[in-house]
């Protein structure tokens, strides 16, 4: 893992002493709302429904044992004894006081963390692969580009007043499990003819209010070249993205306007005049960062999730390799997906004692890393298939066994108006009400995988236009209404879903997404999965379900 | 969507309390209260304009941010209540049993 440097360190320690004296400021009277706002939300604490909420980051999704450890005391000493991971690998305390913010962020800072560039119109937390070098189908970790960009990133002068905020993902994997095509730039890492690493680069994807999947603006970048191209896309991007409406201002509306040609023509004129500078990466910085991602020391292993499966003495053992271990690249080893989305529980949230367990557990089973996901759920990627039956007794004693990986259950859903102040309708009751109605697992294994993302508002901060099956909460006259659509995916092919019909009450949502697996059961072919069905039939019969059941 | 109130709809004056967040009312008593039902309830446009003039005071003070106004049913026996979810959901906090830290079996030790 990435370990911070002096640099680094003092970085984060002056923002410390800076943001202490400025809630200092606040309180005494010195700042107004006006002024102290954007100094909060650069680091990160927003004020929602009921108290500030911060938003941590968590660069590409990574953390070591000790960094839960102090994300476990922050929810136990400054929040409510909980913590919610997001969509963005982040995780956010719902219930922090703004004189505590400080110390919550000299605690951070203790472990190489905090909350810069967690809000504002700057480029945010850089996302990345989950199984970052650990997926056996990796062309190289994509952390390591991950954290170059960070590097640039930090504080860069010439884009922390972007027109709006500035999503970026990276894969090395050729399945893509960063949703790199929704996010204003994503990175696909490939080797050309010869052998040399770079970078298909995409551009201008989103989703929100007006969504879109993003182009491919260049096939392939060579590594050295990667911050100057980058730094030419923000370039254009700075200087001609709409300052004037909010709703229009990110870059997939540039993207749009401009055409993706002239957008190219553009970033490569741009691109000319900065490519041979100071951006040029050497092969040595690039080595340097590398080193702190090489392989931890695996021991010699053999033998595969199938076996495990094969080899486990309890059924329910074997349901939950079979649904939250994957195969790892090292003989021997699994991935393990912890699941946060046990039936009944919002969705994302774990406790206090659990990151403790979580990190004591990643000490003992995953060579003290854990990993967060997209999907709001963890990942212990070192695990020797040997531990599998202890590491699961343990998770399942705290309620962390959940074996619904990928499945029905495994619901992405945002904060929504329970706590967030945008929101137009409540998501984690829906999701509780979807996991009580396939909270049986073999059910559930039967139906294979299907993803749900529910989102509160038109913001799609839970990535419903991307779920197989996506629910948006909106308010029509006071009252809270879904709106469901289907066949969107976030994966390497992904689609924008498409709406089925009029907005439907909660309980009727429910009913709906029931008729929906009942109808995709009928029709599969075998070993169809719901959303290949989907692409195959098309949305038609589908829509026969909600009517026939208007 | 927000839509227009009549002119004299009840209405209360809610914030954020500076130092915490916490969701406050106005009460007839000239403090900030986190109960719905203690807040003094307005229904004139020239007495809410009076009350906010007042309630801007503590923004200035720094006692509270956010102010808002926003309608209430009132009830003389038990105090306003909130029309819109939104409204209640800040009265009454998540409609979610919120996350219980509860202690897990801890994992065996390492040696």
């Amino acid at each position: 893992m990435y370990q911070y440097d002096t640099h680094d360190q003092a970085l984060v320690d002056q923002r410390v002493a800076q943001f202490r004296d400025q809630v200092d400021r606040r309180l005494a009277g010195e700042l107004t709302e006006d002024q102290f706002k954007p100094l909060r939300l650069m680091n990160g604490l927003y004020l929602q429904l009921h108290a500030y909420m911060l938003r941590v980051a968590i660069p590409y999704g990574t953390l070591s044992a000790p960094q839960m450890r102090v994300l476990a005391h922050i929810a136990r000493r400054y929040d409510r004894g909980y913590g919610h991971f997001t969509t963005r690998q982040n995780i956010q305390y719902n219930w922090i006081r703004l004189a505590d913010a400080p110390d919550i962020l000299a605690d951070l800072a203790t472990v190489g963390m905090h909350a810069i560039q967690t809000s504002g119109n700057c480029i945010r937390n850089v996302t990345a692969d989950p199984w970052a070098g650990v997926a056996a189908d990796e062309v190289e970790d994509p952390r390591i580009t991950a954290e170059i960009l960070r590097q640039w990133s930090t504080l860069h002068p010439e884009f922390s007043f972007l027109p709006r905020k500035f999503k970026i993902a990276v894969t090395g994997a050729a399945s893509d499990r960063a949703a790199i095509k929704v996010h204003d730039i994503g990175l696909r890492l490939h080797r050309a003819e010869d052998g040399a690493i770079g970078y298909e680069v995409l551009v201008g994807g989103g989703l929100g209010r007006t969504p879109v999947i993003g182009k491919t603006i260049r096939a392939f970048v060579p590594r050295q070249d990667l911050l100057s191209y980058l730094e030419a896309i923000l370039r254009v991007y700075n200087l001609h993205g709409r300052r004037d409406n909010i709703y229009k201002a990110r870059i997939k509306i540039l993207v749009d306007a401009l055409g993706i040609d002239v957008f190219r023509q553009q970033v490569e004129a741009e691109w000319a005049t900065v490519r041979e500078g100071a951006l040029a990466l050497p092969d040595d910085v690039v080595a340097a960062i590398a080193a702190h991602f090489a392989p931890p020391a695996h021991e010699a292993g053999a033998g595969s999730v199938a076996d495990a499966i094969e080899a486990a003495p309890d059924p329910a053992l074997a349901r939950w390799i079979r649904a939250n271990v994957a195969p790892h690249k090292v003989p021997g080893y699994g991935i393990v997906n912890v699941s946060l989305k046990a039936t009944d529980q919002p969705p994302g949230d774990a406790t206090a004692s659990q990151m403790d367990l979580l990190a004591d557990l990643a000490d003992r089973f995953s060579l003290g890393e854990i990993r967060v996901t997209r999907e709001q759920n963890l990942v212990l990627p070192h695990v020797r298939l040997a531990d599998l039956p202890a590491l699961w007794a343990a998770l399942d004693a705290a309620g962390l066994g959940t074996p619904n990986i990928g499945l029905i259950s495994d619901i992405i859903a945002c904060p929504g108006l329970d706590y967030c102040a945008l929101a137009n309708a409540r998501s984690i009751p829906l999701a509780q009400a979807l996991t009580r109605r396939f909270a049986d697992m073999d059910r559930a294994q039967e139906v294979g995988e299907l993803h749900v993302n529910i989102s509160g508002c038109i913001n799609a901060c839970a990535h419903h236009h991307v779920g197989h099956i996506g629910i948006l909460g909106v308010d029509r006259r006071g009252e809270e209404l879904y709106q469901v659509t289907l066949g969107g995916r976030a994966d390497t092919d992904a689609t924008l879903g498409t709406v089925v019909g009029p907005a439907v009450s909660a309980e009727r949502a429910v009913d709906l997404i029931a008729g929906f697996v009942e109808t995709y059961l009928a029709i599969r072919h075998p070993g169809e999965r719901f959303i290949d069905t989907v692409a195959r039939v098309g949305t038609a019969p589908f829509k026969e379900t909600f009517h026939a059941a208007a | 969507m927000a839509r227009k109130l009549a002119a004299d709809t009840p209405r209360v004056v809610t914030a954020n309390r500076l130092v915490d967040g916490v969701v406050v009312y106005r009460t007839a008593g000239g403090i900030w209260s986190p109960r719905l039902h203690r807040a003094l309830v307005v229904r004139e446009q020239a007495a809410v304009d009076r009350l906010l003039a007042v309630c801007r005071g503590d923004v200035t003070g720094c006692e509270v941010v956010d102010l808002q106004v926003i309608p209430v049913q009132p009830d003389p026996a038990a105090g306003p209540r909130a029309i819109s979810q939104r409204e209640a959901i800040r009265a009454a906090g998540p409609t979610i049993a919120l996350p219980v830290d509860r202690p897990v079996p801890t994992a065996a030790p390492l040696f």
